[in-house]
């Protein structure tokens, strides 16, 4: 399913030439063994991007790449390593030059943009590698001590059920609300 | 041979029946043996996972994949299942069972102490009259050998003891009961109920779904203090379960032995007295065989496990399972349809919020078939339906990253309002379960083998299920989603039916007062007695019937019938 993703992409790429020169006889495949310390490195960067530090700390911290790595590993999300290695493959075709690793910044953003338009779905959909990285990314930090209780309210023990409130300007959402606890695989 | 301990009544599973069923009997002066095949679970000591914030669990609640496919790949389907409950649900590999892939049912279980009564829907209705009437009037099924009078006063006490929250609406279709308090419906729910009434002229509503939650405190135990984590075990004893209710009332009369980790096998069958005279159980731990005996054996395995311990006590005399001379043990097996719904945005309602987490929905009664026939199909259906305002989990599958992204999400998201059948199947001969030819789980029993299909009348509900769903939330907002497919067969975990009721022994199990028309002192009141399905949720009936069947049996003993 990751797989007929990425290759819809590639070949969209390839139209235009860009990725004209990986379609080739005869180029060695580059090797596709996941890296550990590589793609946590790899997520580390991604989760700064997608949930960057504000008045509350962002997801590029190690802790939420190495949980996204391993839930990964263990297939959640229909996930595996591979989707770490199909994703930087993608990123590397996103952005001019030496590929995602190397790029300025500004470039590396634009390209995990132009990746985040396509993530429109949930449960059942095709999920392209940057759609599952980037649901185990905010899984990770919604989950963590600082995104559920600083960036937003965690209650554990509620007390009371109050139906209609008005919202205020300025408080935050419940990570703990009755919609974030039905729990998708 | 004989026992080592003497009881005046067995009962066999500690779940929302055999709870209740050891409450009644110890206190109306019986000693009973309650014997539960799990393991024990504590109340409050053991919900180990109750106070645990997600950051603290390895995978943060979603649980680890692997795992769930290697050892829990049918109870991770359910609703309830995550890292926090796993722990209260079967290893699917432990206690494997046989199905047709053609036909897949999805067997959740709960092997504990408690049963499922730790990790239920906690939603309770009564049935209406109409229900008990249903298979007379339209022919499907047997009679019930009962009406909704007769359940009526034991609907009482049952409410009475557990307490239940509900709104009173003076319907027929969805008789009120005894409510202790109710929870209050949102903004969008209560809009939505206005617009219903309209655009059907009165004939439509909906209220909140009514549930086995406490709004004050009671006899000792605490009211809900809406964290929505029941299925991990509540310390405030703010749901129904046997630990929070039935289990301390029975323990309280000092005549109730409870052992646990101890399974079942078979009920040994007296053909000289026609009555059950032991109940043989398999310590799991130790693998030791002992026979237990007593003057009247409850049967609250649960609907499967029951019809299970019938077949496996087949005996020269009965050759066809034990109390099966009608031949139609195991048939006529149901499980409630669902499946069909449908999804609407509810724009209007951006400057409202809420704090808490109520632990139930809201119920569209039955608006089909209601006063006279107004349908292709037999019977009916209900919705049930919550109004949900978007968290961070809608942000996982949608565009959007950065920090104007990150700070938007402070906002609570935006509304939405769902409603999803829950209909009622027919009794149907072919859909049944029996054991398994070959196969035996951890324990060394038998598998259990299950045959079930939705048919015709149901596949049509469906159909007018959705079409219905549709038109109705679409009075809130654009449609965001709808089907009308079925959910597999055990999807509702209401699965009932396979030893069933009735007034003729040569076409149900069971009389009017529970008990075996074969085998005077056995009686059965979990979901295997049930004659139909109707389309509420099933456990309050469960838990009248068994109150009812233990006043009955009280007669019978006293009388010196049994």
């Amino acid at each position: 399913m990751i797989g007929a993703q990425y290759l819809t992409r590639r070949s969209l790429l390839a139209s235009s030439g860009v990725a004209a020169a990986l379609l080739l006889p005869g180029c060695a495949p580059e090797s596709s063994e996941p890296d550990e310390t590589k793609s946590v490195a790899l997520i580390m960067m991604l989760a700064d991007i997608a949930i960057p530090t504000t008045d509350t700390l962002g997801a590029g911290g190690a802790e939420t790449a190495k949980w996204v790595y391993q839930s990964l590993a263990r297939g959640m999300r229909d996930g595996s390593l591979d989707t770490i290695v199909a994703l930087e493959k993608e990123l590397d075709l996103a952005v001019p030059g030496k590929g995602f690793r190397r790029a300025p910044k500004p470039h590396q953003v634009a390209a995990l943009e132009s990746l985040d338009r396509f993530v429109n779905g949930g449960k059942g959909a095709v999920l392209s590698p940057w759609a599952t990285v980037k649901s185990l990314i905010f899984r990770a930090y919604y989950t963590s001590e600082v995104g559920a209780s600083q960036e937003l309210r965690y209650e554990l023990v509620p007390g009371r059920f109050d139906a209609d409130l008005p919202v205020k300007p300025g408080d935050r959402a419940w990570s703990t609300d009755a919609n974030a606890r039905n729990l998708d695989r | 041979m004989s026992g080592e301990l003497q009881f005046d009544a067995i009962v066999v599973g500690s779940g929302i029946t055999g709870g209740w069923a050891a409450k009644e009997l110890t206190e109306r002066g019986f000693r009973v043996l309650l014997i539960e095949r799990g393991r024990h679970i504590e109340h409050q000591t053991d919900y180990e996972t109750e106070m645990v914030p997600p950051w603290e669990l390895p995978f943060r609640g979603y649980g680890d994949p692997q795992l769930w496919k290697e050892q829990y790949p049918v109870q991770s389907e359910g609703r309830y299942f995550d890292e926090w409950t796993y722990k209260h649900f079967v290893n699917d590999r432990d206690h494997p069972y046989e199905m047709d892939e053609t036909r897949p049912f999805l067997w959740k279980r709960s092997y504990q102490l408690g049963g499922k009564s730790l990790v239920w829907g906690r939603q309770t209705y009564r049935w209406s009259p109409q229900d008990f009437e249903a298979n007379a009037k339209d022919g499907h099924g047997v009679d019930w050998p009962i009406r909704y009078d007769d359940l009526a006063p034991w609907y009482d006490h049952v409410e009475k003891f557990i307490g239940v929250q509900g709104a009173h609406e003076g319907l027929d279709v969805l008789p009120d009961g005894q409510f202790l308090g109710q929870f209050d419906l949102t903004a969008p729910e209560i809009a939505f109920r206005d617009r219903l009434k309209k655009a059907y002229s009165g004939r439509r509503t909906l209220t909140v779904a009514r549930s086995a939650h406490l709004t004050a405190e009671k006899e000792g135990r605490g009211k809900c203090q809406f964290r929505m984590i029941c299925a991990r075990g509540c310390s405030y004893g703010a749901y129904f379960s046997t630990q929070s209710a039935t289990l301390p009332a029975a323990q309280k009369t000092g005549r109730l032995t409870l052992i646990t980790d101890s399974v079942v096998e078979s009920l040994q069958y007296d053909p000289a007295t026609r009555k059950i005279s032991g109940v043989r159980v398999l310590d799991i731990r130790s693998k030791k065989k002992t026979v237990y005996s007593s003057r009247v054996v409850f049967l609250c395995a649960s609907t499967i496990d029951t019809i299970g311990v019938m077949f496996r006590s087949a005996s020269a005399e009965m050759p066809n399972g034990l109390g099966n001379s009608s031949g139609v043990l195991g048939h006529y097996f149901m499980d409630h349809v669902a499946g069909a719904g449908a999804s609407a945005m509810a724009p209007e309602f951006a400057a409202h919020t809420t704090f808490g987490n109520r632990p139930t929905p809201f119920i569209v009664p039955r608006f089909r078939n209601v006063a006279e026939k107004d349908t292709n199909f037999d019977r009916g259906y209900v919705f049930f339906g919550s109004a949900t305002q978007r968290s961070w989990r809608s942000a996982e599958t949608a565009p959007g990253i950065g920090a104007e992204a990150k700070t938007m999400r402070h906002a609570p998201g935006s509304w939405g309002i769902g409603i999803n059948i829950l209909g009622e199947a027919l009794p149907r001969s072919e859909n049944r379960v029996l054991l398994a030819k070959n196969g035996v789980d951890r324990d060394g029993l038998p598998q259990m083998r299950i045959e079930y299909s939705h048919g015709e009348n149901e596949k049509k509900m469906l159909a007018d299920a959705e079409r219905e769903a549709k038109a109705m939330v679409g009075l809130m907002g654009p449609l965001v989603y709808s089907s009308g497919k079925a959910a597999p067969g055990g999807s509702t975990v209401h699965e009932m039916g396979g030893a069933r009721m009735g007034k003729d022994p040569r076409t149900s199990v069971l009389n009017g007062r529970n008990q075996a028309h074969d085998i005077a002192n056995l009686f059965i009141t979990d979901g295997a007695c049930m004659s139909s399905s109707a389309s509420v949720n099933p456990s309050l009936t469960y838990m009248a019937l068994t109150a009812r069947a233990c006043a009955a049996a009280e007669d019978l003993m006293k009388a010196g019938a049994l």
